[in-house]
């Protein structure tokens, strides 16, 4: 029984195994097209995420501009502005007068500020902080010298307002030092105005350079995709080719039957 | 990037695949298309969904393609993909519940028949019951083992080698009854 079995399976297995049945002529067409389809999406998913790359960029572009120049638009600027053109060509003649120096001191600390911002206001995105802070402190020296009976303690302001254009990164992005916030803590009435101009100064390069990274990947991702149609436009021509040749053959043959 | 039929050797032919070269792709279809399409033939009555079944193969090996180790032959590890993609669809259209209350009366097929050619052998495998007809072809043509039909169907052992038993009775009844004249040399 077991060795007629075996026979009644052979006789099978030789029939079949060798057996071919003719695929109709649309089935390599419906596999290329899964084979095309699968390759596709890779293609989409590129565009898809530039497409939900841009508006989020865009709108975290505009979140940073907004919140820089706000301050800037601020009050207390353009009071700084207003007054400080008179200090600062007074401050090294009148300075001499005796006027109370509690008020003389956040004066001059805000001619340091304000007389820069009147100096480079016309460009300050293009000021690099370290010079930013070199003119804060001549600045600061040239008040100095016009306020001797307050040299003792405008100098510490002096030298504290270096560190300052550091602060509004320490509030802003939490790197400092602790020592300027001591210097912060002890003095923060006096620094209101430096803090914005300041933050405005650090957040605009760095935003610059995001926005330029992102104009280049974009142009990479671009290359790329061009790559892309120019081979599936390949694809296609061969594909054309492919059929017009095939056409050909069956009109000049007559069909196997 | 395309060419007629650049790939001489079985190893350039699988590079190119691997490479996805459209044309080493068309040439592995070419050359396997008809082969895969009677398998999926014997395990799935209905040629439109054998043929559907055959693609779907295709795309799985062009998938897998990395994953074949060069230790056994590439045609028998398509082979067995094409199997594989015929038992799931064979499950998936429901076809496969096996129950040993199939008939064998369950024949239906051509009234005239003078040889058991390919073409017969196909038909009367084809009008076995889904159960039976999987069975059968992975044993008798496929060469599995009872183990490994079990596992890939989900049965015991010894309920593969029933199934076997009752496909070669149903066969040989419908062999007989088909053709009177014809006797089946072994049987």
């Amino acid at each position: 029984m077991a060795k007629t079995d075996e026979q009644f399976d052979k006789m099978f297995r030789e029939g079949l195994e060798h057996h071919r049945e003719q695929p109709s002529a649309t089935a390599w067409d419906k596999l290329e097209g899964q084979l095309v389809a699968r390759q596709a999406p890779k293609k989409g998913s590129a565009w898809w995420a530039i497409a939900a790359a841009i508006p989020l960029v865009l709108g975290a572009a505009f979140l940073f501009w907004s919140s820089g120049q706000e301050p800037e638009l601020e009050v207390p600027l353009a009071e700084a502005q207003g007054i400080n053109p008179e200090v600062g060509t007074n401050s090294p003649v009148t300075a001499p007068t005796t006027v109370e120096p509690e008020k003389v001191v956040p004066s001059t600390s805000s001619v340091s500020t304000s007389s820069e911002r009147a100096q480079t206001g016309t460009k300050p995105q293009l000021l690099n902080p370290a010079a930013f802070i070199a003119e804060v402190a001549t600045q600061n020296e040239v008040v100095t010298v016009s306020i001797p009976v307050f040299t003792a303690e405008v100098v510490p302001i002096a030298s504290e307002s270096v560190p300052t254009p550091a602060t509004p990164l320490a509030e802003t992005k939490s790197i400092s030092s602790p020592s300027t916030n001591e210097a912060l803590a002890e003095e923060s009435g006096l620094y209101r105005i430096r803090i914005y101009s300041d933050g405005l100064q650090k957040a605009a390069p760095k935003e610059k350079n995001l926005v330029t990274e992102l104009g280049k990947t974009v142009g990479q991702v671009e290359g790329l995709l061009g790559k892309l149609d120019n081979g599936f436009g390949e694809i296609q021509e061969k594909k054309e080719r492919l059929f017009s040749s095939l056409i050909s053959k069956k009109e000049g043959s007559p069909e196997k039957q | 990037m395309y060419s007629r039929s650049p790939f001489s050797s079985e190893e350039g032919l699988l590079q190119g695949c691997l490479a996805g070269d459209r044309g080493a792709q068309r040439q592995l279809y070419e050359a396997y298309s008809g082969q895969f399409l009677a398998i999926c033939l014997r395990y799935l009555k209905e040629r439109e969904q054998a043929e559907d079944v055959m693609i779907q193969s295709f795309m799985k090996i062009f998938e897998k393609l990395p994953q074949f180790q060069a230790k056994g032959s590439f045609e028998g590890w398509m082979k067995r993909i094409v199997v594989t993609q015929s038992l799931m669809a064979l499950r998936s259209s429901r076809q496969l519940t096996v129950s040993l209350d199939e008939a064998s009366n369950a024949f239906e097929g051509p009234e005239e028949m003078t040889h058991l050619e390919a073409a017969e052998l196909m038909e009367l495998v084809q009008n076995l019951p889904p159960g039976y007809r999987a069975v059968f072809n992975l044993y008798a043509i496929e060469g599995y083992s009872h183990q490994e039909i079990g596992e890939l169907l989900g049965i015991s052992e010894s309920g593969s080698k029933s199934q076997l038993n009752r496909a070669r009775g149903a066969l040989k009844e419908k062999i007989a009854s088909l053709n009177p004249q014809h006797k089946i040399q072994h049987g």
